[in-house]
């Protein structure tokens, strides 16, 4: 069984596909995610407004990890993210079944699909980011 | 605020200790400070005890502070459970610190206490990653992924390489071995830490802090009356620092981020500067972040670490010597004790009681410490300094 518990929480479908759910202050601009509602930057209580954040970023710095918590399968990729809109977030990346491996730098896009299992073996979907011209496995559309 | 300073220091030795209790840790390091300074338990008259996981480790989720103090003698006085994830010990250390300099009472203890080790290791990178927001830990977060994350920024902005993250190894694993109190006391070459398997890219195992179990402890009076208690050289507290991340979107530069906020807050403090420190205990969970420490603590310019290491600046016998007692990664991390190990070393610096360690004569440490991560920070930033 699937289970999607940050579904609506952390990113949404349009049209068939992915998108994160960030906020944007009305007062300043600061652009967040996850959503806020008191804003960081200029500490408005309520400023902050829902937007859908790009669908691709670049690569800051990523790492592979060998060892892992139980229900995560070893190797796995994290990596932070740049968004055009500013924030810079933690994902989960989709290893290359092929090609070459992400470097800094790459860009990359944002799907969604398997990040672990729960105690029970169902899988846990959440977002995770890959290369675009890369053939991928366990991709959920 | 009144003058405070730290006058008995005392550990457990960190290590795998499956079959002890938090309680006899914790016993354990509270009675080695005690005897270090000779007083009568009697004269504590406020504990403040940290420890971070030992609910979920445990499954004593409340009051751990008053079951562990129990065993070690103590009743009646005020105790304060203190969880601030890998600087819970530091943050003790500041309540006591409070207590005293404000005026509340003359004498105070802080002692951090930890078990980490579980039968299967799989389970300890859950409960360790617990001290990370959870939200990001169940996306598949975790500490070395973090630090290796840091580091690589450093590879490639810099031309950082993996040698002079072994270098670090070499020199704190060095270190290490001349510690009673140490995890791994094996001194390490550059080609056993690269050799040993990769962990989180470009992590080798070797660079990375084991778990850990163990205690630390600290005893600190105001210094008007410390005289009348110790005959030992006083040590006073210059500075202590805590900041929270500001959890925005990171600084481009490390001259900005919460850790060298924390540091410069501290200094100014103290009336010092990084010029000043003689000694430095970092927090080098993975012993090469040691190298962006240098310069988020002023001891370098931006990028320089590795060139520090390169150069030896940073040994037992450098210029500026950076965890004599064999740093996160070489005498161990079990998390609640680290931030009171580090001021204990200190302590012992700058004292002149290091032994094979010892430092030549300083006058000012210094103790920084990294607690947890939140969105893009560090949760808790804890600086120290420490002079004689």
């Amino acid at each position: 069984m699937q289970i999607e518990p940050y579904k609506d929480v952390y990113y949404r479908f349009k049209n068939g596909k992915p998108y994160l759910i960030g906020s944007k202050c009305k007062k300043c601009d600061y652009v967040g995610f996850p959503r806020k509602v008191v804003c960081p930057a200029c500490v408005t209580n309520g400023s902050m407004e829902e937007i859908e954040l790009s669908r691709s970023g670049i690569i800051d710095t990523f790492s592979i990890l060998h060892v892992a918590a139980p229900g995560f399968s070893v190797p796995y990729a994290v990596a932070r993210i740049n968004l055009p809109e500013g924030p810079m977030i933690f994902s989960m990346m989709n290893l290359p079944q092929s090609g070459r491996a992400f470097e800094v730098g790459d860009k990359v896009e944002l799907v969604v699909g398997k990040i672990r299992e729960d105690e029970k073996g169902d899988e846990i979907i959440g977002y995770k980011f890959q290369l675009p011209e890369a053939r991928q496995e366990g991709e959920k559309r | 605020m009144r003058k405070v300073a730290v006058i008995g220091v005392g550990l457990h030795a960190f290590g795998r200790f499956l079959e002890k209790s938090l309680s006899e840790l914790g016993r354990v390091a509270v009675w080695n400070a005690i005897e270090d300074c000779g007083i009568s338990l009697k004269n504590i008259q406020v504990a403040y005890v940290a420890n971070s996981l030992g609910g979920l480790v445990t499954g004593q989720e409340g009051i751990r502070g008053q079951v562990i103090l129990r065993d070690a003698g103590f009743g009646g006085i005020p105790v304060i459970n203190v969880e601030n994830a890998c600087a819970s010990g530091t943050t003790a250390f500041r309540g006591a610190w409070l207590e005293v300099a404000s005026g509340a009472c003359d004498m105070a203890l802080a002692v951090g206490v930890e078990k980490l080790y579980l039968p299967k290791t799989a389970d300890s990178i859950r409960i360790l990653s617990a001290d990370s927001d959870i939200s990001l830990r169940d996306m598949g977060f975790q500490f070395t992924a973090h630090y290796a994350m840091n580091l690589r920024k450093y590879m490639t902005q810099y031309g950082w390489t993996k040698d002079h993250f072994a270098q670090v190894v070499v020199k704190n694993s060095y270190n290490a071995s001349l510690n009673p109190y140490a995890q791994h006391r094996t001194p390490l070459s550059v080609e056993q830490v690269l050799k040993s398997r990769v962990v989180a890219e470009p992590l080798h195992l070797y660079m990375c802090a084991s778990m850990g179990d163990g205690a630390a402890a600290a005893i600190l009076c105001a210094a008007e009356e410390a005289a009348k208690f110790t005959r030992k050289p006083l040590i006073e507290v210059a500075a202590c620092a805590l900041r929270s991340g500001m959890f925005k979107r990171p600084a481009d530069s490390a001259r900005l981020n919460i850790v060298a906020l924390a540091s410069q807050f501290a200094y100014e403090q103290a009336g010092l500067g990084p010029k000043d420190v003689d000694v430095a205990e970092v927090h080098d969970a993975m012993a090469p972040a040691e190298l962006y420490h240098y310069e988020e603590l002023g001891f370098c310019g931006e990028g320089e670490g590795a060139r520090m290491v390169e150069e030896g600046r940073t040994k037992i016998t450098g210029d500026i010597p950076v965890n004599p007692s064999g740093g996160l990664a070489g005498k161990g991390h079990p998390v609640g004790a680290t931030g009171l190990a580090q001021i204990a070393e200190i302590v012992w610096q700058l004292r002149g009681e290091a032994g094979q360690r010892q430092v030549k004569d300083p006058k000012v440490g210094l103790i920084q410490t990294s607690g947890g991560w939140v969105e893009n920070d560090t949760a808790a930033a804890a600086v120290v300094l420490l002079k004689r």
